[in-house]
C-alpha cells in the first residue's frame, strides 16, 4: 500500500510538472510562437510582421504568422486571453486594438494586455490630385468653407485613425467648414476613388498612397508625423502648421497577456528590437512603405497611454463613445 | 391546411422577422445623424420578410396540390442523427482544442483536438450510416484524419485546431 | 521588342514552369477543397516567393490563382459541393450531369471552359491594358450600387420556379450582410452584442454550410432513403466531349468570357457575381432553358469560362493603376511592393520585363490548367467508387477543416453547422439557396454604394441617373426584370394552354 501511494504521489507530481506553470520558462522559446495578425493577409502590417517573423525565426525564435481578422480583431485578443500567458501566443495590433473595446462592451479592455514592442508606425498622409491646383491644406480648407459639404475626403473604414484626427483638428480650427468623411473598405478603394474625382481628397497613410506619391499623380497636403517624411520634403506637417497637439502616428505593434513574466517579454521585445535594427529588413520595409519604429517594452507603454487620450477625445467628439 | 411545410416556412419567416426587429432594437441610436441611417436598411428587409412570411403561410393553407417534403420517416431520422453527430464533432473539436492548449504540453498543442474528434465523428456516421465491418469502420476513421493532417501542416502550412 | 522576347523566355524557363506548375497543381487541389479558397491559397504561398525573383514569384501566385479558380468545379461535379464560391453556380447543373453518368463531360467541360475563360481574359489582358486602364477608376458610387442592384435582378430571375421562397431566401442574405458594423459610420448593428460577429458572418462558412454541409445531407438521405451501400455512380462515365459539344458552345464560350472579363475588370465584383451572371445569361439566351438545372453542359460552359476570365480582368486594374480588381488580386498586390514595384502606368514603362512575365506567366498557367485539368479527370472520377456513406462523412471532414481554416476561428465552426442545417432544410422544401448567396455578396455593394453616394453628393439623390453609367446599367437592369416577368408569364401561359390541350385532348 505504501508503495503504491508513493508510486502514486509520484506519477502526480510527474503530471504535475508536465503542466508547469509558465514561470519556470527558462528555456523561451521552447516551441513556435503564434503571432496573430488582425489584419488580412498582404497588406501592409501583415507584410511587415512577416518579415519580422521571417528575421525572428532564422535567429531561434520560431514565429508563425496567422491571420485572424475575424470580428474585427477581437477573435485575435480572445484566443490570446483565452490561452495561458507564457509568451506563446501574441496578438499583431493597431489603433482599433486600443479603441474598440472602449466603444463597446467586449469583456476585456487594452489594460488586460501587456505591450511587448511596437514595430512600425505609420503616420496619416492627406494626399489630393496633382491636377487640382491646390498647393496647402490651408487652401483645401479655405475652398472647402466656401463650398459647404462639396470637399470631402476618403479613408479606409468607417472608425479610422484618419478620421478622429481630421475631426478634432476641424472642431477645434475650422468650426465653421463642413467636411463630409466617406469610408472605403482598404486604402485602395480609396486612391480609385480620388483617381476617379469621386473625392477631393485622400486621407491614408504612406504604404498604400506612395505608388501615386512617386508617380506625381497625387500630390501630399501635409503629414501627421513629428518630422517632414523624407521622401516628401516639401509636404509639411500638420503640427508646423498648427501646433504640436497635431501629431498622430498609428502604431502597429505587438501585445501578450497580462501575467507573462517579464523575462519572457523581454526576451520577445529583444528580438524585434534586433530585427528592427537589421539593414536587410529595413530594406524589405521599405519597399513595402512602411518605418521600422522599434519601441521596446518599456517606452511602448507611455506612448500607448498618449493614443488612450487622443483617442477617448475624439471618439467622445465623434459621440462613439 | 394542405401543405404543412409551407405553412411552417411561413411562420418561421414571421418569427425571423420578429428577431431581426429585436436586433434593431438592440442596435439603438446612430452615433451621427446621417440622410439614410444605419437601420433603414435593416428595417426595410425586415418589413419585406414579414411579409413573404405571411404571403407563404397563406399558400400553405390554400394551395392545391398537397406536396410532401418529409416522404421517408427512417432515411430523416438518419440524417437528423448525422447532423447532431456533426454538431457534436464541431463542438468536441472547440472543446478538445481549448483544453489540451492549456495543458503546456507542447505536441498536444496542434493538430490532435482535430485528429481525436474527427476520428470519433466518422466513427459514429459510418456506423449511423450502415457500415458494419469494425475494420473497415477503424481503418477509415483513422485513415482520413491522418492524411488531412499530414498535408494540411505539411504541405498547406495550416495547423488546424 | 527584344525585352518582350526575353520576358517570355523567362517565364518559360524551367524555375518558372516549375513554379507555375506547382501553383497550378496545390491551386486545383486547394480549390477542390471544400472551404480553402483561391485567397487563402495565394495569401499561403506569397511567403514563400518572397525570396524569388519577380517573374518566378508570379508564376507560382497565377497558377495558384488559375488552378483554384478551376478546382472548384470538381467537388462540385462529382460530389456535388462546391469547393469554391466560384464553383457554386456550376454546381447548379454539374450533379445533374454526374447522375447521368456523363460526369466525365461535364469534367472535361469545365477544364475546357476554364481554359478558354482564361486565356480569353489573358488575351484582352495583353492588348487591352493600357486602353482600359482607365476604366476601373470611372466607377463611382453610385455606378457601383447600379451594378450590384443589376446583380441582384439577376438573383431575382434564377429564383422564378419559386418566387415567393427565392424572395424569403434573397431577404435572408440580405438580412446576413447587415450583421456586423455599418460601413458608413461604424456603428456595430444586429450584432445582439456577440463579439464574434462584430465584422458580420464570414462569407466562407456561410458557402460551405449552405451549399457543402446542406447538399452533403441531401446525398446521404437519398442513399438512406435508398437503403444502399453503393456510390453516387456506379458506373465512371466513358463518354467523353465531342466536338459538336464544343462548337455548339462557341458564342457561349465567348460571351462568358466577355462577362468574366469586365466584371474581373470591375474593382469589388469577382468569381461569384460573374459565374452566376453568365449562368443566368446563358440561360435567356438558350433554345432549351427549361432544361436547366437538371443538368445541361451549357451551364457549365457559361459559370467556368466566365468564373475563369476573371482572372485576367483583375489584373487589368491591378497592373495598370495598382487598384485591384479582385481579393486575390489584392494579395498579389502585397507581393508586388515587397518586390519593391510600383504598379500604375510607371510599371510599364520602367519594368515591361515584369509586365511581359507576367502576361506570359498568365498564359501558361492557364495551359498547364488545361493539361493537369484533362489528365487528373481519370483518377479524380474514381472518388465516385467510394460508397456514399463513407465518401459524405469524409467530406463533412473536409468542410470542418475548411470552414475553420479561413480565419483560424473555432467560431466559424459553428456557422458551419448551422448554414448546415439551412441549406439542407431548405433544399428539402425547394427553397432556393443560389439567391441567399448572391445576396449576401452584393448586399455589402449595394447597400454601402447607395449610402456613399449620398454622402459624397450630400443627400443629393438625382447623382444615381445624372451619371453616364449608372443610368445606363440600371436601364438594362429594367430591361432584364421585365424581360424575366414576360418570359415568366409565356411560359405559364403555355404551360396552361398544354394543359387545356390535354384534358380535351382525353376527353376526345
Amino acid at each position: 500500500m505504501k508503495r503504491f501511494s508513493s508510486l502514486l504521489m509520484a506519477s502526480l507530481v510527474a503530471l504535475g510538472l508536465c503542466v508547469a506553470p509558465a514561470g519556470a520558462a527558462p528555456n523561451y522559446p521552447a516551441k513556435p510562437i503564434n503571432m496573430l495578425c488582425v489584419f488580412g493577409p498582404g497588406g501592409a502590417a501583415d507584410l511587415g510582421l512577416r518579415v519580422v517573423a521571417e528575421y525572428a525565426t532564422k535567429h531561434g525564435f520560431t514565429m508563425n504568422v496567422v491571420n485572424m481578422p475575424g470580428g474585427s480583431g477581437t477573435q485575435a485578443a480572445m484566443q490570446v486571453l483565452n490561452s495561458r500567458p507564457d509568451g506563446y501566443n501574441v496578438v499583431f495590433g493597431s489603433t482599433s486594438f486600443v479603441t474598440l473595446p472602449m466603444m463597446k462592451r467586449l469583456g476585456y479592455t487594452i489594460d488586460d494586455f501587456i505591450p511587448v514592442a511596437d514595430i512600425t508606425d505609420m503616420p496619416l498622409t492627406f494626399c489630393v490630385r496633382s491636377d487640382s491646383g491646390i498647393n496647402s491644406f490651408d487652401e483645401w480648407m479655405a475652398l472647402a468653407e466656401k463650398n459647404p459639404g462639396q470637399y470631402n475626403y476618403g479613408s479606409p473604414g468607417s472608425i479610422t485613425s484618419q478620421r478622429q484626427f481630421l475631426s478634432v483638428l476641424l472642431k477645434d480650427k475650422f468650426p465653421n467648414a463642413s467636411v463630409n468623411h466617406v469610408p472605403y473598405a482598404s486604402g485602395h478603394e480609396v486612391n480609385t476613388a480620388l483617381l476617379g474625382n469621386e473625392l477631393k481628397a485622400a486621407f491614408g497613410v504612406p504604404g498604400t498612397n506612395q505608388n501615386y506619391l512617386k508617380s506625381g499623380e497625387f500630390k501630399l497636403l501635409a503629414v501627421t508625423s513629428d518630422k517632414r517624411l523624407p521622401e516628401y520634403p516639401d509636404a509639411p506637417t500638420f503640427a508646423e502648421l498648427y501646433g504640436d497637439k497635431y501629431y498622430w502616428v498609428s502604431f502597429h505593434g505587438i501585445f501578450v497577456k497580462k501575467g507573462t513574466p517579464e523575462e519572457i517579454v523581454k526576451k520577445l521585445s529583444d528580438i524585434v528590437g534586433q530585427a528592427l535594427a537589421d539593414p536587410e529588413v529595413i530594406e524589405k520595409f521599405n519597399k513595402i512603405g512602411i518605418t521600422a519604429n522599434y519601441r521596446n517594452y518599456k517606452d511602448f507603454v507611455p506612448f500607448l497611454d498618449n493614443v488612450k487620450a487622443q483617442s477617448v477625445e475624439a471618439l467622445t467628439l465623434l459621440g462613439l463613445i | 391546411m394542405r401543405n404543412t411545410t409551407d405553412v411552417v416556412t411561413g411562420l418561421l419567416t414571421i418569427a425571423f422577422s420578429a428577431l431581426g426587429a429585436w436586433g434593431i432594437v438592440l442596435t439603438g441610436e446612430p452615433s451621427e445623424a446621417s440622410v439614410v441611417e444605419p437601420t433603414s436598411f435593416t428595417k426595410a428587409i425586415v418589413a419585406g420578410l414579414f411579409i413573404l412570411g405571411c404571403v407563404q403561410t397563406w399558400m400553405g393553407f390554400t394551395t392545391k396540390r398537397k406536396i410532401s417534403y418529409w416522404p421517408n420517416r427512417a432515411a430523416m431520422k438518419k440524417i437528423i442523427y448525422t447532423a447532431a453527430l456533426f454538431f457534436c464533432y464541431a463542438s468536441l473539436t472547440v472543446a478538445l482544442s481549448d483544453l489540451l492548449k492549456n495543458t503546456g504540453i507542447l505536441w498536444l498543442a496542434d493538430n490532435v483536438a482535430f485528429w481525436i474528434a474527427t476520428f470519433a465523428f466518422l466513427v459514429s456516421a459510418l456506423l449511423v450510416g450502415g457500415r458494419r465491418k469494425p475494420l473497415e469502420i477503424v481503418l477509415v476513421s483513422a485513415f482520413v484524419p491522418t492524411v488531412i493532417v499530414f498535408t494540411f501542416s505539411r504541405f498547406f502550412l495550416i495547423t488546424l485546431p | 521588342m527584344d525585352i518582350v522576347l526575353s520576358a517570355i523566355a523567362t517565364a518559360l524557363s524551367p524555375a518558372c514552369l516549375l513554379a507555375n506548375g506547382v501553383g497550378v497543381a496545390l491551386g486545383i487541389i486547394f480549390g477542390a477543397l471544400p472551404g480553402l479558397t483561391a485567397a487563402m491559397g495565394v495569401a499561403l504561398i506569397m511567403p514563400l516567393t518572397f525570396n524569388m525573383p519577380t517573374v518566378e514569384a508570379f508564376s507560382a501566385l497565377l497558377g495558384m490563382y488559375c488552378g483554384a479558380v478551376y478546382g472548384g468545379s470538381i467537388t462540385a461535379i462529382l460530389v456535388g459541393t462546391p469547393g469554391t464560391v466560384a464553383a457554386a453556380a456550376t454546381m447548379l447543373e454539374g450533379p445533374g450531369l454526374t447522375a447521368r453518368g456523363e460526369s466525365k463531360k461535364a469534367l472535361d467541360m469545365a477544364t475546357i471552359a476554364s481554359f478558354i475563360g482564361g486565356t480569353f481574359s489573358c488575351i484582352m489582358l495583353i492588348i487591352l491594358s493600357p486602353l482600359l486602364a482607365k476604366a476601373a477608376t470611372a466607377f463611382g458610387a453610385q455606378d457601383y450600387f447600379a451594378v450590384a442592384i443589376f446583380g441582384m435582378a439577376v438573383v431575382a430571375s434564377l429564383a422564378s420556379s419559386s418566387a415567393i421562397k427565392g424572395g424569403i431566401a434573397a431577404l435572408l442574405g440580405l438580412y446576413i450582410s447587415t450583421i456586423g458594423t455599418d460601413p458608413i459610420y461604424g456603428d456595430l448593428r444586429n450584432t445582439f452584442d456577440i463579439p464574434q460577429l462584430f465584422s458580420g458572418l464570414p462569407l466562407v462558412p456561410v458557402l460551405v454550410g449552405l451549399f457543402a454541409v446542406g447538399q452533403i445531407l441531401v446525398t446521404m438521405e437519398q442513399a438512406f432513403v435508398k437503403n444502399s451501400q453503393s456510390s453516387i455512380n456506379v458506373e465512371i462515365s466513358r463518354k467523353g466531349l465531342s466536338l459538336k459539344d464544343l462548337t455548339s458552345n462557341a458564342y457561349n464560350f465567348l460571351r462568358s468570357s466577355i462577362i468574366g472579363t469586365v466584371v474581373g475588370i470591375i474593382p469589388a465584383t469577382g468569381v461569384g457575381t460573374a459565374s452566376y451572371i453568365a449562368y443566368s445569361t446563358a440561360r435567356s439566351a438558350s433554345k432549351t432553358p427549361e432544361l436547366y438545372g437538371k443538368g445541361v453542359l451549357e451551364g457549365i460552359a457559361a459559370t467556368e469560362s466566365s468564373n475563369n476570365a476573371v482572372t485576367g480582368g483583375a489584373l487589368i486594374p491591378l497592373l495598370t493603376l495598382g487598384v485591384p480588381g479582385d481579393i486575390v488580386v489584392a494579395i498579389m498586390l502585397g507581393a508586388l511592393m515587397i518586390q519593391g514595384l510600383v504598379p500604375g502606368p510607371l510599371l510599364f514603362t520602367e519594368h515591361p520585363d515584369v509586365v511581359y512575365g507576367i502576361f506570359t506567366a498568365l498564359g501558361v498557367s492557364n495551359i498547364l490548367m488545361l493539361v493537369m485539368g484533362l489528365m487528373a479527370v481519370r483518377p479524380l472520377a474514381k472518388v465516385l467508387l467510394v460508397p456514399t456513406t463513407i465518401l459524405m462523412p469524409a467530406v463533412l471532414t473536409l468542410c470542418i477543416v475548411g470552414g475553420y481554416a479561413v480565419n483560424n476561428s473555432t467560431f466559424d465552426l459553428y456557422i458551419v453547422f448551422a448554414f448546415g442545417i439551412l441549406g439542407y432544410l431548405m433544399a428539402k422544401i425547394n427553397m432556393p439557396a443560389s439567391p441567399l448567396l448572391l445576396s449576401m455578396i452584393l448586399s455589402p455593394i449595394a447597400e454601402t454604394n447607395f449610402r456613399r453616394a449620398l454622402v459624397i453628393s450630400d443627400g443629393d439623390y438625382s447623382v444615381f441617373v445624372t451619371s453616364p453609367i449608372s443610368l445606363g446599367v440600371l436601364l438594362v437592369t429594367l430591361g432584364v426584370i421585365v424581360r424575366t416577368v414576360l418570359v415568366e408569364i409565356r411560359t405559364r401561359r403555355k404551360l396552361a394552354e398544354a394543359e387545356e390541350q390535354f384534358v380535351s385532348d382525353s376527353v376526345q
